[in-house]
Formats: structure tokens, C-alpha cells, sequence
């Protein structure tokens, strides 16, 4: 084929050349040999992660893209049911697609049936298909019904059924360990079991010989899931089958010593050191986790540090899964609660252990920086999590920029799941750089750059944002504007983040901003505010749960911020509200029947009122203020009303009159 | 003396007949007109008393039938005089509003009859008699008029009681839709996070470290050990860690493709037409498309009626896409068998007969 060739080179030297017999060569080149997927990995070895759109798997028609977690969930697992679906219906009914001319033909798009262990034959070969395609549950109902119809199953066949079996403890694989549907695998709960006593598991062992690699399965199998009389019984098997001058495989002894005390441990290490057995990272992740149970600090501390030094002097390399059980368990269990550390004493020993922790945090990631990362458990992406909360409870942000430098490498191959546990660990982050930073513009910088791509929109990182652009004194529209409108897409509207919302926008000062920055504010209050509108009005009986009924509160700092975009009908629409007894009672309520307006938002627009001359507006600021203020202070308004406004005798008698009547 | 025996026995049978509310009410009315004088006082009860005796017998007559309705109009118009008086108390009632109105107007109409007659009796001109009979009538009116106010205000109360519950009831809706959306973000909230102010926790370098310790001095370096390990659990513990530890899929549409063409989903890279073809991509396209070379070995004439026929059958074999080249071989071998030297020689002999016939046509 001329397209495998490769390029041909020609080589061309001009007329001129003294040497025409060399100008006259041509080279072809070696094809060279690639795999399918080589220049797709060249390709995407170019593009990185675009900080502007969500994660790939959202990408879609902008109003469905989801900005909370829990819509980001229900996104993602809509997404890959509808795609089961699909897949069922494919396998339900194959003669629906019966009529397939494509050449080539790939057989994925034709999937079948798994085969019914009811209606198989049984056969040594079907079971085999079964063992090898992790079936687990089919193979036992298979595996019994050829025992019950006196079909034999060789021993060779009933150990790979036992290897199963056992390493799953007679269960389906769990979600965890679904490679097809990362949603179950993420989202999905599976129960955390202990062993099936009498299960396929335990028939087998009693029907198999009572080999080294029989026993040592059992024993793992138990002590990976175990409870109290798993434990127990796994014991009671490795004494027997060391009283009886029988080995045990390193994986049993994996299984024991993490389910063991420490000191227990250390024992069985000296075991398998008279076996002369060579230890793996899963040994010393089991030590680690005996360790971790020791009660006191100094204890764990020691333990740790005498199992990192034997892994470095045999040249074992720790992994992320043994670096997470330290950070896990260093810090006193009781102590990690902040509201619970009551006395000075402990918060001193709390600080104490958090600075080793800390330290130790530094000296682990000095270790990882420019080292190739890979996944040897499958607990190693939880540590970054988890030291990203040590980062965060010692708010130590500098530490927590080189974790993420870490994680984000080329050369780490360990991630977290994306939606759920590297959520987290962004959220940390952000937390704490939003707290740490005095910079509007950094926290700006992070905050686009994360929400909502890395991190959902949450209540408190919305309260926390808005903190902190109450407590500076400077302005920053872009960070505002950007997290309110998070928070719309979030449906934090109607609530405090509400309020936080409205009270935010009182406080913009709109000579600050440029033009296209008031235009920008102008179109947010409109569409604030007519959604507010819109949720209260929502009284017909099936709406009526949706309803939000706009408080007096809302409206007097709705009204105040339609006045500055210019808006003056809209606003005294809305203030006439709290004058319109109708409003706030019956079945048409649109207001809610208690509170009162801000004080400080009436002022504002009674004086807008007064210095646009509008003796209605201030007529009706007014009335609206004596339904909490006394005569005294209405007074004063009313002769200010006075002096600025063209109000005729008639009128001065009325409002007069008016103030009279209200109590002293 | 015979007048006095009769209205003795009057008085002992209107005692009878009427029970004694109605009675107190009356001796009411008869003080009212007469606060002085005790002999009219008594005349004026005891006319009155035979009056109502004589009504309430002609009732019974005209309505024997509905004694249980009369004796409703008869509680009612003793709670009237009972009302008027001031000195009975009556208990509120619910009546129909029609009813009630009816009652009202017959009792007032008949009081106000009697009224004005006793009036005249007594000796009041007939205009004084008439206003005194309106003035005691309205203020019976009054009285009745306020017990119906009561009861309406009653009514009124409850209903706004009602519309105050369901009012509260809407809310704690609401409250629990609110209480829903604020468990959903609980369920993904982060429990570390926290709004206590922290001062931030330097490395501290003279800290214990973690690396750089005495090791606990069980294995033993430059020593040989046997890696004496289960190798399918730790072979499937690693499919698990490499599984687990990934994340949600493709990050980008080349890492979409690049899973789509591991599963067998896509046309692989670089392009080739020949994807997936199996043997037959073993085999050139001259095997497919110059199939005369076959002919001579297969022993077909190479001039005459059957050469052209096999030509005509290489071009069309040739031309088909959906068959192999051994199997348009095949064809063309049993093409070649079935013209065997006994056919070839029919097949000639049939040819010089037709092009005889043509001659001779001609």
C-alpha cells in the first residue's frame, strides 16, 4: 500500500552539481510501524484542561450544564443509564438490528446476553467462561447446579472457582472495581460486607485438599472481609496450618497483620521472616494500618517512622496508599473535632500534632515532587485529599499550592474521582486560599478558574466569597457579578444567600463602574428581581410549594436597587405592596404577612424622592416608614417633604394630618 | 262575686298553660306601663296572660299538625320577652336566618298589638299608646338585632382562625421544601470545612521526621528472600488500584476516540480502508480484478462462441466487490468444468449450424 509506505524522500541536488550521478538517487524511507492509538495520544498530549468550560463529560446545551454536585451527579448518572438503556434494548431485541450490512462488523455494537447459569449447559467449559468473566454469582448458582445433577467438576476448575469466590466473597464484583461505568463505580454505594459464612466459599475449602495455596486464599479471603468470627476462624486456620508444618503465602499474612495490634503484627513479621518471605508494599501498608491503632501519639509516631526506615532500607518504595495512612492517623482521633478540643491542654497537644503532621506533610512532599506516580492500591488517590485537610486545618497554603502542583504533574497517574473526592480536594483549596488571600484579584483568579468546572457551587463558599468582598476595601465587580450568577444557576436565590445577594449589590457603588460594568449590573438586577417577582407569584395550588412570597425586607432592597438602574415604576410597584392589604393575605398572597422594610433602604430612597422632586415616591416612602416609625421621627421627614417638593395646601393638610394620627 | 271567682280560675289556668319565664316576662312588661300603680299593674298582667292563652290554643288548633314548629315559636317568642324584660337569660341558638326573621316579626307584630291595646286601656290618648308600643317594640328589635351581630361575629372569628391556619400550614410546606434543598447541599458538604479563624501552622524543621529513622530491623539488607506471594489476588489487587484510581472517563475528544478505538468502536488510525478485513487483506486487488489469465490452464478454447462467454464472465466477477478472489476462482473453475471437450465440441457444431442457417437466410 503506497499510504504505508511512509513520505518518500527525493533528493535533489541543482544541474550544476559536480556529482550527477548522486543527484540522481532517490530514498524511500521505512515505514514506520504505529499502533492504533499512537497519534490519538500525540493529539491529545497537546490539549489541556480548559478553564473557561466544564468537565468534558458535561459539555452540552449551556442551560443543562450543571453547577452543584448534586446536579452534577444526577447529569452524569442520567447520561450513562440512558446509555444502559440503550445497551439493553440492543441486547433484549437483536432482531431490531438484524438488518446490518456494515463491513467491517464490530461486534460491540451487537452485545449478547450473558449466558443463564438456569439454562446453560452444565458444563466445566461454561463454568470456566463464567470464572474468567468475573460472573462471581452466576458461577456459584452454576457451580450448584452441577452438583446437584452429579456433574463432576474437576479440582483444577473448582480452585479457579475457589480463587473467585474467595477474593470476592461470593458476591458480585463491587462497584468500585466496574471499569465500563465510571458513574456506578463513583456514585455507587456498595455495602461494606463481612464474610458469607457457608457460603460457595467455604464449601469449597471443605471440599478441596487443605493445600498451602487453599489455606493462604482462606485466610485472605477472611481477613478482606472481615468481622469478629471471620478474624477469629482465620486465626485458628493460619495456627492449625502452621502447626502442621504447612507455609503460608505473603497475601495471607497481608490480611493478618493489618487486622491485628501492632505488636501482633511485628510478631507475625518475624514469622514470615522465618520463612525467609519478601515483604511487598501491601505488607507494610498492613503494618501501617496495625500501627494506626495504637491510642497514643508518641506510640504512632514511632511506629511509623521504624516502617518507613525498614521500607527505605530494603529498598521497598512507599506509595501514596502508605503515606495516606499515616496522614490519616497521625493526629489523636478525638482531637480532629474543633468543637471538642475544649481544654487549653488539648488544644496545645492538637497543635503539637498538627506541626508534625504538617512537617511530615512537607517532608512526603519534597519525596513526590518530579516522581512518577503511579497507582499500586487502590486507596493511593485518597491521600491527597486527605493532606489537603491537614493543609487546610493548618492553613498552611503554600504547602497546599505544591499538593496540587503534585497532583496536577504529568507525571502523576493517581487521580481522584472527579465529581466527588478531587471535588473535595478543590474545595479544600479554595477554602483556604479564599480565607488566606487579602487579594480580590487572586481570589478572583482561583474562583473562575475552579467554580463551578472543580468545585460544585456550595452555600459556604458562596458566604465565605461575600465575606470577604464585604471586609475589603476595594471593589471588585467581576468577582460579584461571577458569583451571583453561580449562585443563580445554583438555586441560591431564594434563601440567605438571597439576602447576601441583594445586600451585596446595595453596597456597589455604581460610579466605580465603567459602562459596559453598569450595563452588566443593570441586566442582573433586572433579572433578579423578576425572578423574585416571579417566585412569589406562584399561587396557583399546584405552584403554591414552589412559592416564595417576597418579604418586606426584599422588596424595600429590591426597589432601592431597580431606583439606581433607573427603574422608578418598577420600584414604587413593588413598594406599593406593603401598602396593599390584599397582598399579604388570602389565597392571592404575594407578601409575606410579617417583618418590615430596611430602614436604611427606605432613607435612600426617600431621599432619591426628594431630589427628584416626586411628591408621590416620597409620599409614599413616607407612609411606608410609619408602619415602624413613631411620630417624632416622622415629623422631620414630613417638613423635608416640605421644603423640597411642590406640595399645595391641600396636601400639606393631609400629610400632616396623617402624622398626627400615628402614635406618639 | 261571681266576676271574682272567674278570674281566679283564669289565673290558675294560664299558670298552667304558660310556664313561668313567660310568666316573669309579662309581670316585665306590666311594670314597665304601670311602675306605680298596683291595681292597673295586676289588670294589665292578667289581660295579657289571657290574651297569650287564648293565641297560643288557637295555634295549637290551626297547626296540631307541626306542634314541635309552634313550640319552636314559642321558645322563641318567650326568649323575646325574655329579652325585652331584662329579667330571663336565653340560650344562644343557631336558628335558620329565615326562620329566625319570621319569629321575630310575628312576636313583634303581636307585642306591639297588645301593647298599644293595654295602652288605650289604661287611658293614654291612642297617639300616646302608639308611640309607647314603638318605643318598647324597637328596643326588643335592638336586642335581637345585637344577639344576631354576636352570633355573625362568632362565625367571622372562626373563619379568620381557619384562613390564620391554613396560612401557617402553606408555610411549614414551604419550611419543608426549604429544609429538603438544605439537606441536598448537606449530603455534599464537606465536614471539614469550617468558619473558625485559623492562624496558619508553619513547618516546623525541628520536628520529629518521618524519614530518616532507625528502621525496625526485621529484614535485613543484601539478604535473599523468596517472593513466596498468591499471584492472582496480587494481579487482581492491581486491576482493582488501577481502576479505582482513575476518574470519569475522557477528559477531551482525543481521549474519547482513543477509548473508542481500544473497544473496538472506531476505525483505527491511520485510516485504512482495509480495516478488519481478514484474510482478504492478504490479497491483491490483481487477483480480484484480471481473472482471463485463469482461463488457458483451465482449459477453456481461446477463440470461438465459449471464449467469448467466459469473457464476458471474467469482466462480471471482476467487477463484484462482495466476493473473494478464491471463491470468483471457483466460479471460474466450474465454468471450466462444465464445458468439457464433450460440451466444446456441441457447442461448436451448434455454432457452424446457426451461421449455416444465417447464410442461408440471407
Amino acid at each position: 500500500m503506497i499510504g504505508r509506505m511512509g513520505l518518500g524522500r527525493v533528493i535533489t541536488r541543482s544541474l550544476s552539481s559536480v556529482e550527477p550521478a548522486l543527484s540522481q538517487k532517490l530514498t524511500i524511507q521505512p515505514a514506520i510501524e504505529r499502533s492504533p492509538t499512537d497519534l490519538l495520544n500525540a493529539l491529545s498530549e497537546t490539549v489541556g484542561p480548559d478553564t473557561t468550560a466544564p468537565h468534558f463529560a458535561y459539555i452540552d446545551d449551556p442551560i443543562t450544564i450543571p453547577s452543584t454536585q448534586s446536579t452534577k451527579k444526577t447529569y452524569f448518572m442520567a447520561k450513562e443509564f440512558g446509555k444502559r438503556a440503550a445497551r439493553e434494548l440492543a441486547t433484549e431485541w437483536p432482531t431490531l438490528f438484524a438488518f446490518d450490512r456494515d463491513q467491517p462488523q464490530l461486534p460491540v455494537f451487537r452485545p449478547r446476553h450473558l449466558a443463564d447459569p438456569l439454562q446453560v449447559e452444565p458444563t466445566e467449559n461454561n463454568l470456566l467462561k463464567m470464572i474468567s468473566s468475573r460472573e462471581v454469582k452466576d458461577s456459584c448458582i452454576l457451580y450448584e447446579r452441577m452438583r446437584s445433577e452429579n456433574v463432576d467438576v474437576s479440582e483444577k476448575v473448582q480452585l479457579e472457582l475457589f480463587r473467585l469466590v474467595t477474593y470476592y466473597n461470593s458476591s458480585n464484583v463491587p462497584f468500585a472495581e466496574w471499569e465500563e461505568f465510571v458513574g456506578m463505580r463513583n456514585f455507587g454505594e456498595d455495602s461494606t460486607s463481612s464474610w458469607k459464612s457457608g457460603a460457595v466459599a467455604d464449601l469449597l475449602f471443605e471440599t478441596l485438599p487443605k493445600t498451602d495455596e487453599t489455606v493462604s486464599i482462606m485466610i485472605a479471603g477472611l481477613c478482606k472481609f472481615s468481622d469478629h468470627s471471620s478474624l477469629e476462624r482465620a486465626r485458628e486456620l493460619y495456627k492449625e496450618h502452621r502447626a502442621a508444618k504447612g507455609k503460608v503465602y505473603r497475601e495471607a499474612f497481608n490480611g493478618l497483620i493489618g487486622a491485628s495490634s501492632y505488636s501482633v503484627g511485628k510478631k507475625l513479621v518475624a514469622e514470615m521472616i522465618s520463612l525467609r518471605m519478601t515483604p511487598d508494599i501491601f505488607t507494610f501498608n498492613a503494618l501501617l494500618s496495625s500501627a494506626a491503632k495504637a491510642g497514643k501519639f508518641e506510640d504512632r509516631v514511632k511506629a511509623f517512622t521504624e516502617i518507613i526506615g525498614e521500607m527505605k532500607e530494603i529498598g521497598v518504595e512507599p506509595a501514596l496508599s502508605s503515606f495516606h495512612l499515616i496522614i490519616k492517623n497521625i493526629i489523636d482521633f478525638k482531637l480532629l473535632d474543633n468543637e471538642k478540643r475544649e481544654s487549653d491542654e488539648q488544644k496545645k497537644t492538637y497543635n503539637h500534632q498538627l506541626t508534625v503532621a504538617i512537617s511530615w506533610l512537607n517532608e512526603i512532599q519534597n519525596s513526590l515532587t518530579g516522581k512518577t506516580l503511579k497507582p499500586i492500591t487502590s486507596t493511593c488517590n485518597l491521600f491527597f485529599v486527605e493532606a489537603m485537610g491537614i493543609h487546610y486545618r493548618a492553613a498552611n497554603e503554600n504547602l497546599a499550592e505544591n499538593l496540587v502542583s503534585i497532583y496536577e504533574s504529568k507525571a502523576n497517574e493517581v487521580k481522584m474521582p472527579a465529581f466527588t473526592i478531587e471535588s473535595m480536594f478543590y474545595n479544600r483549596q479554595l477554602q483556604l486560599a479564599v480565607e488566606q488571600s487579602a487579594s480580590l484579584n487572586r481570589i478572583y483568579d482561583l474562583y473562575t478558574t475552579m467554580v463551578p468546572r472543580l468545585v460544585g457551587v456550595n452555600n459556604y463558599l458562596s458566604s465565605l466569597v461575600f465575606r470577604k468582598l464585604a471586609a475589603s476595601s476595594d471593589r471588585h465587580w467581576p468577582l460579584l457579578r461571577r458569583v451571583i450568577i453561580d449562585g443563580i444557576a445554583a438555586g441560591q436565590m431564594n434563601g440567605v444567600i438571597g439576602e447576601e445577594m441583594r445586600k451585596q449589590l446595595c453596597n456597589v457603588q455604581l460610579h466605580t463602574l465603567g459602562t459596559s460594568e453598569r450595563e452588566q449590573f443593570t441586566s442582573l438586577v433586572q433579572k433578579l428581581v423578576a425572578v423574585w417577582v416571579e417566585f412569589s407569584q406562584f399561587t396557583e395550588e399546584r405552584m403554591r410549594r414552589l412559592q416564595r412570597k417576597l418579604s418586606p425586607s426584599q422588596i424595600s432592597e429590591c426597589a432601592l436597587l431597580l431606583t439606581r438602574i433607573g427603574e422608578q415604576q418598577k420600584a414604587y410597584e413593588l413598594l406599593d405592596l406593603l401598602l396593599d392589604e390584599t397582598a399579604s393575605s388570602g389565597d392571592e398572597a404575594t407578601v409575606y404577612p410579617r417583618g418590615h422594610a430596611r430602614p436604611w433602604a427606605m432613607a435612600e430612597l426617600f431621599e432619591d424622592a426628594l431630589r427628584k422632586r416626586d411628591t408621590y415616591a416620597a409620599a409614599t416612602c413616607l407612609q411606608i416608614m410609619s408602619l415602624t416609625a413613631n411620630r417624632a421621627k416622622l415629623e422631620p421627614l414630613a417638613n423635608r417633604i416640605f421644603e423640597k417638593c411642590n406640595v399645595n395646601q391641600e396636601q400639606v393638610r393631609i400629610i400632616q394630618g396623617f402624622i398626627r394620627l400615628r402614635p406618639q | 262575686s261571681s266576676a271574682a271567682s272567674g278570674d281566679g280560675n283564669d289565673g290558675k289556668g294560664a299558670k298552667d298553660a304558660i310556664d313561668e319565664d313567660l310568666l316573669n316576662a309579662i309581670e316585665g312588661v306590666a311594670n314597665n306601663i304601670h311602675p306605680q300603680n298596683g291595681s292597673e299593674k295586676k289588670s294589665l298582667k292578667n289581660t295579657l296572660i289571657n290574651r297569650l292563652v287564648a293565641n297560643e290554643k288557637a295555634s295549637f288548633d290551626a297547626a296540631a299538625a307541626s306542634a314541635s314548629s309552634e313550640m319552636l315559636d314559642d321558645q322563641a317568642l318567650i326568649g323575646l320577652l325574655a329579652d325585652v324584660a331584662g329579667d330571663a337569660k336565653v340560650e344562644k341558638k343557631l336558628p335558620p336566618k329565615s326562620a329566625q326573621l319570621r319569629q321575630e316579626k310575628r312576636g313583634l307584630v303581636l307585642l306591639r298589638k297588645e301593647i298599644f291595646y293595654q295602652a288605650v286601656q289604661s287611658g293614654f290618648t291612642t297617639e300616646e299608646a302608639r308611640v309607647k308600643s314603638e318605643t318598647i317594640v324597637n328596643e326588643a328589635q335592638i336586642k335581637l338585632q345585637e344577639q344576631r351581630k354576636a352570633l355573625l361575629n362568632d362565625v367571622r372569628e372562626k373563619v379568620e382562625q381557619e384562613e390564620v391556619e391554613e396560612t401557617e400550614r402553606s408555610e411549614k410546606d414551604q419550611k419543608l421544601f426549604t429544609m429538603a434543598l438544605e439537606f441536598m447541599e448537606k449530603i455534599y458538604k464537606d465536614d471539614l470545612i469550617s468558619s473558625a479563624v485559623r492562624k496558619p501552622v508553619k513547618v516546623d524543621n525541628d520536628a520529629i521526621k518521618l524519614f530518616n529513622q532507625k528502621p525496625l530491623g526485621i529484614w535485613k539488607k543484601g539478604e535473599k528472600y523468596e517472593d513466596f506471594s498468591l499471584g492472582f489476588w496480587k494481579q487482581w489487587d492491581e486491576r482493582a488500584a488501577r481502576i479505582s484510581n482513575g476518574s470519569f472517563g475522557p477528559t477531551n475528544s482525543f481521549e474519547e476516540q482513543i477509548e473508542w478505538t481500544t473497544k473496538g468502536k472506531q476505525w483505527e488510525y491511520p485510516i485504512d480502508n482495509e480495516f478488519k478485513m481478514g484474510d482478504e487483506s492478504n490479497v491483491s486487488f490483481i487477483d480480484h480484478v484480471f481473472l482471463e489469465r485463469h482461463l488457458p490452464s483451465l482449459g477453456i478454447p481461446k477463440s470461438g462462441p465459449i471464449a467469448h462467454f467466459m469473457h464476458l464472465v471474467c469482466v462480471g466477477l471482476s467487477k463484484n466487490p462482495y466476493m473473494t478472489a478464491a471463491k470468483k476462482r471457483e466460479h471460474l473453475k466450474w465454468f471450466a468444468d462444465y464445458f468439457n471437450t464433450e460440451k466444446q465440441k456441441l457447442v461448436h457444431k451448434l455454432h457452424e449450424q446457426e451461421q449455416i442457417a444465417a447464410q442461408n437466410a440471407l
